[in-house]
């Protein structure tokens, strides 16, 4: 109960750094969360957040000269050696339920109280359970399956399920949430919020990691910001403005948005009309040839899904897709079909849906043009070798050995591997979803160069990606998506890291 | 590559036909009858229904699924010929054409369920296979069914060429069909993609289902074909028979993968595989050893082939799902 709370913290940081392979990624962070107190806690990518959250579940183990004190007690020796089960739960954005299994296996899978036999107790364990989906506001039967569930009240049952996890007998209880609310709706994000609040007025502490400005005011009573590292301030959410929280966190002023350009006149290489599917709910744009595009967000609102709804590598929901005169309808667009209008897809998952890690380079290069390579059903080894030479030579991939295994390449030189392969068929709209993921600075820019220069050739491009400097500095244009729909176009007269960024943070 | 991964790749090239060579040696140093042309003879003209059934199976495991139902496929191609033919009077082509095209409905109907119902094929050929095996049991009356016209007896037994009979050497045209796909078209190289990532495959606009259904109505014609040679060359079909061509048709296709091309399920080291299995087990024989050697020699090699390629980092182990 609020009242009978103690003054002291219920998690200190004192002098927190981290350092990986001599990078301090943290820098001396120190930080106090009151009991009852819902804390936010803000940054962008790479400021620190992930690995501060890292280290508080045990995951990572802070710099030496660091103390955390969790209620009263201190664990700094504990930490890096696993999970910290110390009146304290992590509910991370995936939430980590068995979606096959009920809502009662997932609370106690790990605890289950047995009898003769080691036959499980059902009834006493429905029993043990329902306070604390009660505490959530969860009505639901515990034999439910979570995946029959709706999203929102999966995540309350990851909530109740952190609530069951701390020990009854401590006496305080910290939940730390992950963006929580990426994928819930509108009305799951109120309801999210109502839980919270209640769960603070009973003395439970809340660490509340998110993206969202307009949330973190909402229901958060402190708010701490991190920037490269380090803790850069710490608000009252009451006296804070977005424009305030964005300054912090971005460490300049934010700048004024100039009026929206009139787009330059000319014929559209590429039309999508009323895209819908997957996070998207409804999306029209263009692209001229010479253009790229690019589409920014936060997790969840839908930019990531683009590239692959328009390549129909994902069949959309609905949507009509217009390319150099034909149609076609993207909820029953395959890949092939894709292909055949000269759409290339690069997915941002390499390993998986990119390439063939364990076959050779050329084998890799020559995939969708197959067919080009063959004379009367017989493949021409020697004309693929060429070719792979010629990719090799003109996109810079390092080693020119056509005949080497994919996967001993550098991920900079695969990724060009897969930028080559598609150029390869000479296509009219490249869709690329983070496409220098996992690449080095030098590979980076020989990327976007070879980009530009298709662009230069007639081809469109679509870029989705989180590296907003990139989107600023190669983009003709960038939609900036919220809960699926595009709420802000940026014209190349106005493109900067920046405004990319409080276009995608602030509402 | 430097000398040393050259030799290395060379030797693993040709370990499996190098070790086929010194059993021969060993065989023929232990036994004086084994280094004869009619044992030869013998072993090139016996295990023809092994090496199409193992070919047969190459089609399904190059796009990495499995067909466990070969076995049954191959008793049931034997038992429906001899019935056809040999009960009911069919004359000799048209048996075989209707026992071939039955056969590709069977791997159509294994395709319908693993490919576009989504059921892992291991899990859909056992069933359907046991089923077939029933199935097959059912139209023989459980009995031997005799009675296949002699022109197919004759043609499967009488010597073509240097004595070995003709399915033989359809075997090695087969054989040389199956290199040329896997190895030199472009269909071949689609396939290996296929193996190693759906995903990838479909994405660079692959017609990934069309080609994973096509494999499961080769491996099961093939079968057919494989059954057709057994029930002509004994004159006769059993309905038992097919049971003791599945691990075979395995181990051969898998150690066969180990060799000629590592890595990759390919024809002739398939071909390597089925004569160096069948010399090992015939050699055992002729030193007075019967019975054992077979299934310890097939069910090994099968366990010994996929752990060394395991280990090897050439191949992940076979997903099941």
């Amino acid at each position: 109960m609020a009242e009978v709370v103690s003054d002291t913290a219920v998690l200190e940081l004192a002098g927190v750094s981290k350092t990986f392979d001599g990078v301090r990624v943290l820098h001396d962070v120190t930080l106090a969360v009151r009991p009852g107190e819902i804390l936010g806690l803000i940054g962008e990518n790479g400021s620190g957040k992930s690995t501060l959250i890292k280290i508080l579940s045990g995951y990572h183990a802070p710099d030496p000269d660091a103390r955390v004190v969790l209620g009263g007690r201190d664990v700094t020796a504990s930490l890096g050696a696993g999970p910290v089960r110390t009146g304290m739960a992590f509910i991370h954005q995936d939430l980590a339920l068995v979606h096959s299994m009920t809502v009662l296996e997932n609370l106690r899978i790990a605890r289950f109280t047995t009898g003769f036999g080691g036959r499980i107790r059902w009834a006493e364990e429905r029993r043990r359970i329902r306070p604390y989906l009660d505490q959530v506001g969860l009505g639901v039967h515990p034999d439910t399956r979570v995946g029959d569930l709706s999203v929102t009240e999966q995540a309350l049952v990851a909530i109740a399920r952190g609530l069951a996890d701390i020990s009854e007998g401590e006496n305080h209880r910290l939940l730390v949430l992950d963006e929580p609310t990426a994928y819930l709706p509108h009305d799951g994000v109120e309801r999210l919020f109502g839980v919270l609040r209640g769960l603070s007025e009973h003395g439970t502490s809340i660490v509340f990691v998110s993206h969202r400005l307009d949330e973190v005011r909402t229901l958060c009573d402190r708010v701490v910001v991190l920037r490269g590292g380090e803790l850069v301030g710490v608000v009252d959410a009451g006296d804070s403005t977005e424009a305030g929280l964005l300054e912090l966190m971005l460490g300049r002023p934010s700048e004024e948005l100039y009026p929206d350009q009139a787009t330059p006149a000319g014929e559209p290489l590429l039309s999508v009309q009323d895209l819908a599917g997957g996070a998207v709910q409804e999306l029209s744009f263009t692209a001229r040839p010479g253009e790229i595009v690019g589409f920014a967000g936060l997790p969840g609102s839908g930019y990531d899904d683009v590239p692959y709804l328009v390549a129909g590598a994902r069949p959309a929901r609905s949507g009509r897709l217009t390319l150099n005169g034909s149609s076609a309808d993207l909820a029953t667009l395959t890949p092939r079909a894709g292909i055949g209008l000269g759409i290339a897809l690069l997915p941002a998952d390499r390993a998986v849906s990119g390439c063939a890690p364990n076959l050779t380079v050329t084998e890799n290069l020559t995939l969708p043009t197959l067919a080009a390579f063959a004379r009367f059903l017989v493949l021409s080894r020697g004309k693929e070798r060429r070719a792979a030479l010629e990719q090799s030579a003109r996109f810079g991939i390092s080693p020119r050995e056509p005949g080497l295994v994919l996967r001993f390449l550098s991920g900079g030189n695969q990724q060009k591997v897969l930028l080559a392969k598609w150029m390869l068929g000479e296509p009219r709209v490249l869709a690329l979803h983070e496409p220098t993921q996992g690449v080095d600075v030098g590979a980076k820019r020989e990327i976007f160069a070879h980009l530009s220069a298709a662009a230069e050739a007639g081809a469109a491009a679509l870029i989705s990606t989180v590296e907003h400097e990139d989107l600023a500095r190669l983009c003709t244009r960038v939609h900036v998506l919220r809960a699926g729909r595009c709420v802000r176009v940026l014209e190349r007269a106005q493109l900067s890291p920046g405004r990319v960024a409080q276009a995608v943070y602030a509402s | 590559m430097n000398g040393r991964n050259v030799l290395g790749a060379t030797l693993e090239r040709y370990a499996v036909p190098v070790v086929w060579l010194l059993v021969i040696a060993f065989f023929a140093l232990r036994s004086d009858s084994f280094a004869s042309t009619s044992t030869i003879k013998l072993i090139l003209s016996t295990q023809t229904v092994i090496l199409i059934a193992t070919l047969g199976l190459l089609a399904t495991l190059a796009v990495e699924e499995f067909d466990l139902s070969i076995g049954s496929v191959v008793g049931f191609g034997g038992c429906l010929l001899a019935v056809l033919d040999g009960r009911d009077g069919w004359a000799p082509g048209p048996a075989i054409v209707m026992t071939l095209l039955v056969c590709a409905a069977f791997g159509a109907l294994n395709a319908v369920l693993s490919v576009f119902a989504g059921v892992p094929s291991i899990i859909v050929t056992l069933g359907t296979g046991t089923v077939l095996a029933g199935v097959t049991l059912g139209v023989t009356d459980s009995r031997v069914v005799t009675g296949i016209s002699v022109k197919t007896v004759r043609f499967m037994t009488d010597g073509l060429l240097f004595g070995i009979p003709a399915p033989f050497y359809g075997g090695l045209l087969l054989c040389l069909i199956a290199w040329f796909i896997l190895q030199h078209t472009p269909l071949g190289r689609r396939m290996i993609f296929i193996a190693e990532s759906r995903e990838v495959a479909r994405l660079a606009g692959l017609r990934v289902s069309a080609i994973r259904f096509g494999a499961f109505v080769v491996t099961s014609t093939l079968g057919g074909l494989a059954g057709i040679v057994l029930a002509g060359t004994n004159s006769a079909a059993n309905p038992q028979a097919g049971a003791y061509y599945l691990l075979p048709a395995f181990a051969a296709a898998f150690l066969g993968s180990t060799t000629i091309v590592p890595g990759r399920f390919n024809a002739w080291g398939a071909f390597v595989a089925v004569y160096f299995l069948t010399t090992g087990i015939t050699g055992l024989q002729y030193l007075g050893y019967a019975g054992w050697p077979e299934q310890v020699f097939y069910g090994g090699s099968l366990v010994a082939a996929v752990t060394l390629s395991h280990l090897a980092g050439r191949r992940r182990l076979p997903r099941v799902s």
